[in-house]
């Protein structure tokens, strides 16, 4: 008989407990106000890379490709890219795993935002710019080690390309590009129809003229800073 | 170099088993294993000629032998190999052979009292701490489907609900004269994932799964039980300086007893979960720090009630689990939608778009299923399974649940199965969504009722899940979804069976899809709808040579029909010969 009482008593605590606990009002994630999805981030940086990207960067001066904390767009932290590369354009880059999720938007609709920071102490290199490619490839993110970049962006791939040149600004800027804008990288690959549903990855290269080139105006003495944050894409407009 | 490495396994083996014949007059080595030879040829039906573009049909299939390699050196240990051979069809002479080790395990019992296994273990515990929930519509107990099901179950190591783990496993129980009577130990630690190469410079960590459990039997009607499990990574086996810690930790009490004809029992589980990631040397003075750290609780009450002849039993209980309880052993699903790539005609029409993942897809396809550990929650379709997608550890759910079994003798036999549950708070709005649902499945041996000498069945299976969300007419949800699947069994000779099946899926309705991050906080929401129809519909012949060995022969009916004008329907046909030996 009092094992029957204790059992009892159980339930009725641990319900009390369950009943007690239930009288939440507030909700998960963020609220649901028009029937546009919400911004989906790419890389906010607030917790180091995304898990699973690779960073890569040439040898060079003053090399900066990694998270900092000192002047972010939004939140507590960004993505440093910048440095000086006199003898190559690509300077480094960043490929992000995106798995997009089930989205029914069209091309024209759907946003690509990336926040730029461009400058050092006033002056900015007049030939620097990004590079921004889209993946629609299902292969594998990494599966070759040896090549210190996501294999999801060769040109035998489906990839689609933006380029924002120049960057010629001091401070943060908020870039939105609409993905119908984003021309094919390569040569002709997958169906090449710019498929929202099927972004599988997003690089982001920092580029700049190499200046034993010959061919720039004078920039040898400054280095490039493209640094980036809050890369989201959005349905309707951008940010 | 792989090749030159298979055919050394291959000598192995020979030598292995010439090596059988002495060997198993001393009772020292035995085999057993499973042989299965599979040709499936799929075609477009002529009906859908927006694709030009893909193969009329495609054809695949292979033989392969898992042979089973037991060495028991002494009575107490035994060392289990798994060595398959497989050959795709179209391949000769070798090339196309693959010869791989499939499992390898150790296994005893030290001085008669404490059991251990090494290497590849099959763990489970309980529905919140570590267990392998069935997949999305599984259907299969009385259906046509089963040989598919079979494939897919073995191919995947999906044994009994366990997930297979590679590890150490150990138990041991003592028997007590007073205060209680039993008391079982279990302990284990596996490795999920080893440290995974990035790029040339940076791996990411091991991935560690311990856990154990306690259990004793206090009196004859009294059970009481614990269990642990952690999930987690060892920062200093890779580079990078973020790593998961998911420990949950689950009591439960059991008390049963017999009133009348019935065995009662009562159960309550009771637990909680942690759930965080160390950022090694990125925090304020390169101290380490913690990031997105969760806890939740859930409660089960159940109560099930057993007739001694087993013809008649129910369980009715009340289950609660937190929106923040996370158990990756208990939560990570089988069918991963996440890179999700259908084997057969992954693309279709001109337009070479992706084929939606369809009824045939989950039913057929081994290759969309995963088994490996999620240290976060995955993606799920809401059209396949929206009340429990994580099984009844789905976080954010409270209601009741019933359950009827019933059997008439050898006539009729039926389950019943009823839901009602709610979250336990909104997502995206302070409205909740409701969810019900709804499943019968019933079998008739109609020889029985006519008395006939040639077996004839007929068996039925409906569910039907229901989500609805009030509130404005943006964030208003209202999905349904509906399975019917129905077989007919006719024994044409001695164990000589014509099989005709209707298998059917329907959802309609909007939902959201919640979009997380890596570290599982809603980002944001997708509105989706729905309108389809997915049908796979099978006539064949099932020769059952013995309980051990089967052939089958079918030919299958599948596509899905979508009542909107942007999604092409598609509609394929097949012809399926199985043949299976269980050694």
């Amino acid at each position: 008989m009092r094992i029957k009482n204790y059992i009892l008593f159980l339930i009725i605590s641990s319900f009390n407990l369950v009943v007690l606990s239930c009288t939440k009002t507030e909700y998960e994630g963020p609220p649901i106000t028009d029937t546009s999805f919400q911004p989906l981030i790419v890389a906010d940086f607030e917790d180091g890379i995304p898990q699973g990207s690779l960073v890569w960067n040439q040898t060079g001066l003053n090399m900066t490709f990694e998270t900092a904390s000192d002047n972010p767009f939004q939140g507590n932290r960004y993505f440093k890219m910048g440095g000086r590369v006199n003898w190559d354009y690509l300077l480094g880059q960043i490929d992000i795993p995106f798995k997009m999720p089930e989205i029914n938007t069209v091309p024209e609709n759907l946003f690509f935002n990336i926040a730029i920071l461009s400058g050092i102490d006033g002056e900015f290199d007049s030939d620097q710019f990004i590079n921004i490619f889209i993946s629609e490839s299902n292969i594998p993110f990494n599966d070759d080690l040896s090549n210190n970049s996501a294999d999801v962006f060769h040109d035998s791939l489906e990839v689609y390309k933006y380029q924002i040149k120049p960057i010629d600004w001091i401070s943060w800027n908020m870039i939105s590009v609409s993905y119908d804008q984003f021309e094919i990288k390569g040569q002709i690959a997958g169906n090449n129809l710019k498929n929202p549903e099927k972004i599988t990855a997003v690089r982001i290269q920092c580029q700049s003229c190499a200046v034993n080139t010959g061919n720039c105006s004078g920039n040898a003495n400054i280095d490039v800073r493209t640094d980036i944050d809050h890369i989201a894409f959005t349905e309707n407009s951008g940010l | 170099m792989c090749r030159s490495k298979n055919i050394v396994l291959f000598i192995a083996l020979l030598l292995l088993i010439q090596n059988n014949f002495y060997s198993q007059n001393n009772s020292k080595v035995w085999f057993d294993g499973l042989g299965r030879s599979f040709f499936s040829r799929d075609a477009i039906v002529d009906k859908l000629k927006e694709d030009t573009i893909s193969s009329r049909n495609v054809s695949s299939g292979y033989n392969l032998l898992d042979l089973n390699t037991h060495v028991n050196p002494s009575k107490d240990i035994e060392i289990f190999a798994q060595l398959r051979i497989k050959n795709q069809f179209g391949s000769f002479f070798g090339s196309g052979t693959n010869i791989n080790v499939r499992q390898l395990r150790a296994s005893g019992i030290i001085n008669n009292k404490i059991n251990f296994n090494v290497g590849d273990i099959f763990l489970k515990q309980n529905h919140f701490t570590l267990y392998n929930n069935n997949e999305d519509l599984n259907f299969y107990k009385y259906s046509i489907l089963n040989p598919y099901l079979d494939i897919i179950h073995y191919e995947n190591f999906y044994i009994d609900n366990r997930w297979r783990l590679q590890g150490i496993q150990t138990d041991f129980s003592l028997e007590f004269d007073r205060f209680i009577r039993t008391f079982e130990v279990d302990m284990f630690i596996t490795r999920p994932r080893g440290s995974v190469q990035l790029n040339n410079s940076s791996f990411s960590p091991d991935l560690i799964l311990g856990g154990g459990s306690l259990s004793s039997k206090i009196s004859n009607n009294l059970f009481f039980e614990l269990n642990y499990i952690n999930l987690y990574e060892i920062p200093s086996s890779g580079t990078t300086n973020i790593s998961v810690r998911n420990p949950v930790y689950y009591s439960a009490l059991t008390y049963q007893y017999k009133r009348n004809n019935l065995n009662i029992m009562h159960k309550i589980k009771s637990g909680f979960s942690r759930r965080n990631w160390l950022l090694s040397d990125i925090g304020i003075d390169m101290y380490d720090s913690i990031y997105n750290f969760t806890e939740g609780m859930f409660f089960e009450f159940e109560n099930k009630i057993l007739n001694k002849d087993s013809t008649f039993s129910t369980i009715i209980g009340f289950r609660y689990v937190d929106p923040n309880f996370r158990s990756s052993g208990a939560q990570t699903r089988r069918l991963n939608f996440n890179n999700f790539e259908n084997t057969v005609y992954p693309f279709y029409t001109n337009n070479y778009i992706n084929r939606e993942v369809s009824l045939f897809d989950i039913t057929t396809d081994e290759n969309i299923y995963n088994q490996e550990l999620h240290g976060s929650l995955m993606e799920f379709n809401p059209m396949y399974s929206n009340v429990n997608p994580y099984g009844l550890a789905t976080p954010n759910r409270r209601g009741i649940y019933a359950e009827l079994n019933w059997k008439s003798g050898e006539v009729f036999e039926t389950n019943l199965t009823t839901s009602i549950f709610e979250e336990v708070i909104g997502q995206g709005t302070t409205n909740k969504r409701n969810f019900l649902s709804f499943l019968i499945n019933t079998k008739i041996n109609i020889d029985q009722i006519f008395n006939l000498k040639k077996e004839i069945s007929f068996c039925a299976f409906y569910r039907n899940e229901n989500t609805s969300r009030f509130g404005d007419s943006i964030s208003s949800v209202n999905l349904s979804s509906e399975i019917l699947n129905s077989v007919l069994n006719i024994e044409l000779g001695n164990k000589i069976y014509l099989q005709m099946g209707i298998n059917q899926f329907k959802s309609t309705g909007n939902e959201f899809l919640t979009n997380r991050n890596s570290y599982g906080i809603i980002q944001s929401f997708s509105a989706v709808s729905y309108d389809k129809m997915d049908f796979l519909n099978n006539v064949g012949i099932y020769y059952k040579l013995k309980d051990n060995i089967y052939a089958n022969i079918q030919y299958n009916w599948w596509g899905s029909i979508f009542n909107n004008s942007l999604k092409t329907d598609f509609n394929y046909n097949r012809i399926l010969f199985i043949f299976s030996v269980t050694l």
